[in-house]
């Protein structure tokens, strides 16, 4: 095994997608770039709320170190979910990470406001994603500091 | 109702000629006659021409001096006078002894006198009169002479002022009826009303609103405006209106009907009457809400297609990302199992899906100009020029173009529409390059109200049937294989411009180049 791990133990990553494809793709990215990660997977802005906040069936989830957040969810986007994010003064620490298909200057502009800390658009092929993924995994897991997890 | 009326001024100014004419020649006669029946007579011939001429000269001075022209009647009056005591002095010198010569001049006048003013008829009558009681007073001999011819005066008189008086009744009734005809066959409704009281109403009026003539006539204009408009139409009553002025009127059968007014106060005599014409608005009112509802549902459908084409451009990429991205992992992870054939249709797939992409890309753009409108500002073409040249930099060092360009002004407008509009009519002139090395210059030209720009490039040109057609979205004159494209380019040139209140055409001569030729606004437009 020569996965990179986070502080010793596997990166917690929320990844908030309705498209199994993708989903399939982003774990797929993960392991093609040899990062050893928790992936968990949410498919609406409403559930990834009630994993962060551990509310029913979460209750035992973890805190994830980074969350994905795609925008074009159904029931509730991403855009309110950072929104509800800022409000919450447990999770506004929390690492987000846009992950979009959307290149619309508006949407770009509205998740900076909201404090988004990267925004990143999904390229075409599969060999341009996997290789954003790694660039991802090396940026956030290698270089930054993250902030400090409570480990059960 | 004759056509060609002559002018009652005119007609009457001809006739006073004609009787200085020929009153002045009878005058003339006459002396000739007595001096054959009565030699012996008192008849100087110069006291008879200086009456004669002096008749005569009324006539000619009516055709040098307005003067007299616009006082003939008095002066006619005058050579009258003038005429007949010269006669009563003719009849003195010859001691009452020439009967014919009294009757003679009363005859004369009296013809002339049918056609003179009332006034003037009453002055010369009494003149006449007081004459022939001194003639009566002063000679008992001649009383019967001088009545009976005196007496044919006074019915002469009566007749022909009669006559003439009905000839001017007649031209006035035809006058009226001439007026009337014109009154009623407006197509716009007219009323003539004095303070508010309906005095005249036209048949136009009258079968707009249903009431008959004699219901109209004598009633008060307000009677016939809705209650809630009434004060507006009393401003149009008593000041008038120069503009249409929009009010309900209700109809005879009590439904309501929109009109528009306008007011002209003049003067009738010493009234002051006002003329008002109405107009009967439903149908054009109608129509202008048709079209406001038609204009509304446009724009509604319009902002539909393009938020339409925005998110089904916008979707459609999800679904064609994963087909990339799992044929893209298939040929990596499998490749070395496949055999050629698989290999060869996993590629036409990713050719077809990249294609599908370039089209999706270039319909998010084009559907973009519309769905993100910018506030105008001020972009000089200049910048524009060399960020759209910039952004071409690889492709202008591959193919050796070289871009010219005049003076270029500052036009108002969306900066980074109008760089893409000279970053696609630059990749065009250099994509479809000739032989020879690309050479594309941009002029610009002032107009009247708008900039005229022009792109010219000496590149393969474009038949003269396309010169159109190549502004469609997705039309295209090559095959993938030749110049891949998606045929967009254009279309958003031409959106760009559409935007900018300006036009694009392109000429061309195929194998010699084209020009494509754009214009924009000047001033400050908005989008």
């Amino acid at each position: 095994m020569n996965d990179v791990l986070v502080r010793g133990w596997p990166a917690v990553i929320l990844l908030a997608e309705d498209n199994d494809n993708d989903v399939e793709l982003t774990k797929l990215g993960f392991k093609r770039a040899k990062f050893a990660v928790d992936l968990h997977h949410v498919a609406n802005g409403e559930e990834c709320l009630a994993f962060l906040r551990k509310e029913g069936t979460y209750s035992a989830a973890p805190t994830p170190d980074i969350i994905l957040l795609d925008l074009n969810m159904p029931r509730m986007d991403g855009i309110e979910v950072m929104q509800e994010l800022g409000k919450d003064e447990a999770l506004k620490h929390l690492v987000v990470v846009v992950l979009t298909s959307s290149k619309a200057d508006e949407d770009v502009i509205r998740s900076y406001k909201l404090r988004c800390n990267s925004y990143l658009v999904k390229p075409i092929n599969f060999e341009a994603f996997a290789k954003m993924i790694e660039s991802l995994g090396d940026y956030w897991f290698t270089l930054v500091t993250l902030p400090p997890v409570a480990r059960s | 109702v004759s056509a060609a009326r002559v002018d009652p001024v005119e007609r009457e100014l001809r006739l006073y000629r004609w009787l200085c004419l020929f009153v002045g020649a009878i005058y003339l006669v006459w002396w000739v006659a007595v001096e054959a029946m009565l030699p012996d007579a008192y008849n100087p011939l110069l006291g008879r021409l200086v009456v004669v001429c002096a008749i005569w000269a009324i006539a000619a001075a009516t055709y040098a001096s307005a003067w007299v022209r616009a006082h003939v009647r008095v002066l006619w009056t005058c050579g009258l006078w003038l005429l007949t005591a010269h006669y009563f002095y003719l009849f003195d010198q010859n001691a009452g002894d020439t009967n014919w010569v009294v009757g003679s001049f009363i005859t004369v006048t009296a013809i002339c006198l049918a056609f003179m003013s009332r006034a003037s008829l009453l002055a010369y009558s009494a003149f006449a009169a007081a004459l022939s009681l001194a003639l009566v007073i002063e000679l008992p001999a001649l009383r019967h002479s001088v009545f009976v011819p005196g007496l044919v005066t006074v019915l002469l008189q009566a007749n022909i002022g009669l006559h003439s008086r009905l000839a001017v009744l007649r031209d006035l009734a035809a006058s009226n009826d001439h007026f009337q005809l014109l009154f009623d066959s407006t197509f716009e409704g007219v009323l003539i009303h004095e303070g508010g009281r309906i005095v005249q109403v036209n048949d136009a009026l009258l079968r707009l609103s249903g009431f008959s003539r004699a219901e109209a006539v004598g009633r008060d204009a307000l009677d016939f405006v809705h209650a809630d408009d009434r004060e507006i139409a009393r401003d149009v009553l008593t000041a008038g209106a120069s503009s249409p002025v929009e009010l309900r009127h209700i109809r005879k059968d009590g439904t309501e009907v929109d009109i528009e007014v306008r007011g002209k106060p003049f003067a009738r005599g010493k009234r002051t009457q006002q003329l008002v014409t109405v107009e009967d608005v439903t149908e054009r009112k109608q129509r202008a809400a048709e079209l406001q509802r038609t204009n509304a549902a446009l724009v509604r459908s319009n902002l539909d297609l393009q938020r339409f084409a925005y998110i089904a451009s916008h979707d459609l990429q999800t679904p064609l990302r994963g087909i990339a991205s799992f044929v893209d992992l298939l040929r990596s992870t499998y490749g070395e199992q496949l055999d050629a054939q698989a290999t060869d249709w996993l590629s036409r797939t990713s050719q077809s899906v990249d294609h599908l992409q370039t089209l999706i890309r270039d319909l998010l753009d084009y559907s973009r100009l519309d769905a993100e409108p910018r506030a105008f500002e001020t972009v000089s073409m200049r910048d524009a020029l060399d960020r759209a040249s910039g952004l071409l930099e690889t492709a202008v060092r591959d193919a050796e173009a070289v871009i010219t360009a005049d003076e270029l002004p500052d036009v108002t407008g969306d900066r980074s529409h109008l760089v893409q509009l000279l970053l696609n009519l630059l990749g065009n002139a250099i994509k479809y390059r000739g032989v020879a090395a690309p050479r594309i210059h941009i002029a610009a030209h002032t107009r009247d109200d708008h900039w005229l720009f022009e792109v010219r490039d000496n590149g393969i040109g474009i038949a003269p049937k396309y010169h159109q057609q190549v502004f469609d979205v997705f039309k295209r004159l090559h095959d993938q294989k030749q110049y891949p494209g998606t045929g967009i380019g254009l279309a958003i040139c031409r959106r760009v411009v559409d935007r900018h209140g300006g036009k694009i055409w392109g000429e061309s001569t195929p194998g010699a180049g084209s020009t494509f030729s754009f214009t924009i606004a000047k001033g400050t437009g908005t989008p």
